[in-house]
């Protein structure tokens, strides 16, 4: 049969679905979609796929720094990592940073950001000045931070002292039980600004008359909050609690341009350890250091999937 | 009882009513917020961190990576008379004095050998022993020679670190010896005289001045990473052990080493003639300690007496107040003695496609004048590795240099002395400031520390020797 007598046949062209050649060929529109996808999903695998997959291979090998060659050493990398107390002392110290860290950026965010919400003059210039912290290199942030805590300086003790808040000068990062603390002070400092921006955008759209209705309702203010400004947030909340939880989690700049870790291990999380690892302590094993990068990735991902089992399940429940 | 509020549900003409400012109000404002924010960060803290050369397309170009000097003259006059080698030879040398700790300057130099992006000259830093012997940097013997018989020969030192199996590899600038700083004026106040005849008389000096209520300390050495071999492995020595034999064994937890740690972390725990901070200075703490008054001595290379000269000060007259001299010895039969960095020395990259026009960039760097005066920039951080150079009246006539070439330059040894320098030796270095720390925080014994310190280089020892 010519192709004009099967077209004949066939005027509504029901055969060609059962055609192989036909079921092969994708639409215009999905090859060139293919096509658009390529140029991002080559800079994703090259910038995110490749060193991830590098960290994996060379955590299952020994490389030293500067070191040429690279045997083969299996997983004897994690065996050696997990059965050492430091990764798991690392681990707790990263939770208990993070979590401590999230929750007060948290309240500071949302304070700020109902403050922000209100009409008042000067409002704007709050806004901006409110962002400073978060704009300011971290460099910057951070060796200021380290001038007002250094003990030759003593400028945040003199003040405190001034303010008879304290008594004697407190030797914020020389003491294992004051550096962590102060590494979370300048950490929450740094990033709550997001989280005040981030609310401020979800509480703006709020209308006016909602907050009217409430408080013929007879709700007070912090009934107002609970049931007419946190549920309108909350979806933005929760994204911002999990951005910044990645983000406290791999903190590395704050604490390591603060501490080095120090004193002793106190503020050693895991992303300085695995730096510690692999460019400072022993014999630079940047094998080891990738081990703890590698440990590292489950952990956020248990953490990033609780928080959206814990949004969806909230979804639902309103829903 | 408060009424219970029921959550009301937003339609989109709500969402979107106008509340208070705009949003283009708001975006306005962030957009101000944001340009602040990027001016803040256009306008460096520091000095520019990276001498870059602009260069012409058609000109050929030799490539140099060194570490910032904590001088920033010495990368000023290291630039310029690069600059000048390279127009000798029609070349432009794009120089890079790269911020950061030897450990992150390595981490760069690994990540190019890696890539094959090594420059054409570079200073291998902690990792000299591992590019020489892997093959990385292009022998120079000639180069070496050359440059020996123009100044009166190499340093020991520098022939320990530099060369392999007698072929010499980089070239050394100078060393950066650990001394004392010593605030002679209290000293004397205090009814005790320089130099200290023992480490007994310098803790008694401790004991004498140190106020703690006035922040103020009669010492002031460090316990935490940085600086920390610096402080304790002189004072090994001066117990009369080593961190290794002249075989290479590792001796850390020999009685001698837990005598000295005992003895050191008892200044922090028991006399408490130290600010309770050094236990986590960062590089400079000490520096800052001595240079606004908080201690009355630090250990550190010369750094400290660079600033003092600079004027970087509060204290008025500090350098005339200033006493230099190495750790008091232990016993009499026990000399002091210091330690020094390995160096910053400058070798060619084996793939170098312009190995000759290198060599000649580096013979004129180390030609008798410009090397000179590269010392000179140093202001007393740089100790020749030239032996000729120590004729220069900068080094024979000043009062402090002169302090320091005569009783600091000839007791000086590298990190890995006395065993042969090896990538090990050269790169374990982060012990000591753990086991200070392990003592002084969490209690451990100085025999239990030493120990750890011990299974630690044992373990970098067998990370490279492969078991």
């Amino acid at each position: 049969m010519t192709q004009a007598g099967a077209e004949r046949a066939d005027p509504g062209g029901t055969r060609g679905l059962t055609d192989p050649k036909s079921r092969l060929r994708l639409p215009t529109e999905t090859v060139l979609g293919i096509a658009l996808m390529i140029p991002a999903l080559a800079t994703i695998i090259g910038l995110i796929g490749y060193p991830t997959l590098y960290a994996i291979w060379i955590s299952l090998h020994t490389k030293l720094l500067a070191v040429r060659d690279m045997p083969f050493v299996g997983l004897e990398n994690y065996v050696t990592v997990l059965s050492q107390g430091n990764f798991w002392h690392a681990l707790g110290r990263t939770i208990y940073f993070t979590v401590v860290s999230v929750a007060i950026k948290v309240c500071i965010g949302m304070a700020t950001a109902l403050v922000l919400n209100e009409n008042w003059p000067g409002r704007g210039l709050a806004r901006a000045a409110v962002l400073l912290p978060w704009a300011l290199p971290p460099l910057t942030a951070v060796v200021t931070w380290r001038f007002l805590f250094n003990d030759t300086t003593n400028v945040l003790n003199y003040i405190l002292i001034k303010a008879h808040l304290i008594e004697k000068p407190i030797l914020w990062l020389a003491k294992a039980e004051y550096a962590m603390p102060s590494a979370i002070i300048v950490g929450v400092w740094q990033g709550f600004p997001f989280f005040a921006i981030t609310l401020l955008a979800g509480l703006s759209p709020i209308p006016d008359n909602l907050y009217d209705a409430a408080k013929v309702d007879g709700a007070g203010i912090i009934h107002r909050f609970l049931y007419v400004s946190l549920p309108a947030v909350f979806p933005v909340l929760m994204v911002a609690v999990t951005l910044s939880t990645i983000w406290t989690f791999n903190q590395f700049t704050v604490i390591w341009l603060l501490t080095q870790g120090g004193p002793g291990e106190a503020t050693t999380t895991l992303p300085i350890a695995a730096y510690q690892q692999a460019f400072v302590a022993g014999s630079k094993n940047l094998s080891r250091g990738a081990v703890y990068a590698v440990l590292t990735f489950p952990v956020l991902v248990i953490l990033v999937l609780l928080l959206n089992h814990f949004i969806s399940s909230r979804e639902e429940t309103e829903a | 009882m408060a009424e219970k509020v029921s959550v009301i549900e937003m339609n989109d003409d709500q969402r979107s009513a106008p509340k208070g400012h705009s949003r283009r109000q708001f975006l306005r404002t962030a957009a101000i917020a944001g340009g602040a924010g990027l001016l803040t960060a256009a306008c460096p803290a520091q000095p520019p961190q990276t001498v870059t050369v602009e260069v012409p397309a058609e000109q050929m170009v030799l490539r140099m990576w060194t570490t910032r000097f904590f001088n920033p003259n010495i990368n000023l006059h290291l630039n310029e008379e690069a600059q000048n080698a390279g127009r000798a030879i029609g070349f432009a040398v794009d120089v890079q004095a790269i911020p950061g700790s030897f450990q992150e300057f390595a981490a760069k130099l690994s990540a190019a050998a890696e890539a094959g992006t090594l420059p054409d000259i570079f200073s291998p830093q902690i990792a000299t022993q591992i590019f020489m012997r892997d093959g990385r940097m292009l022998p120079i013997q000639e180069v070496w020679d050359e440059v020996g018989e123009g100044l009166g020969g190499w340093h020991p030192t520098a022939e320990r670190n530099f060369t392999l199996d007698g072929v010499g590899y980089c070239l050394d600038i100078g060393f950066a010896p650990a001394f004392m700083h010593i605030r002679e004026d209290l000293v004397e106040e205090a009814g005790f005289s320089l130099p200290f005849s023992d480490l007994e008389e310098m803790l008694a000096f401790g004991l004498a001045y140190t106020n703690a209520d006035e922040n103020l300390y009669g010492l002031g050495f460090a316990y935490g990473l940085p600086d920390d071999l610096m402080h304790l492995q002189p004072l090994m020595w001066a117990f009369g052990g080593a961190a290794f034999n002249e075989e290479g064994d590792i001796t850390l937890d020999s009685p001698e080493n837990i005598e000295a740690l005992q003895w050191y972390t008892d200044l922090y725990t028991v006399h408490e003639v130290v600010p309770p901070a050094a236990v986590n200075w960062e590089g400079g703490g000490n520096n800052q300690g001595y240079l606004t008054g908080q201690i009355a001595m630090a250990m550190n290379p010369g750094s400290i007496l660079a600033a003092v000269r600079r004027g970087d000060t509060p204290i008025e007259d500090l350098l005339d107040k200033t006493y230099v001299a190495p750790w008091p010895q232990r016993t009499p039969e026990v000399g002091p003695q210091t330690q020094t960095e390995a160096g910053q020395a400058f070798g060619i990259n084996k793939e170098s496609q312009f190995p000759d026009e290198a060599q000649d960039v580096l013979r004129h760097l180390w030609s008798p004048d410009i090397y000179i005066k590269m010392m000179q920039m140093g202001q007393s951080y740089l100790f020749p590795a030239l032996m000729g150079a120590y004729e220069d009246p900068y080094f024979s006539e000043d009062r402090w240099n002169k302090q320091v070439v005569e009783n600091v330059v000839p007791i000086m040894r590298d990190e890995s002395w006395p065993a042969t320098p090896a990538p090990w030796t050269s790169l374990w270095g982060t012990w000591a400031g753990k086991a200070t720390s392990r003592v002084i925080l969490d209690g451990l014994s100085a025999a239990e520390a030493m120990k750890e310190a011990h299974d630690i280089v044992a373990q970098a020892r067998e990370d490279f020797l492969g078991g």
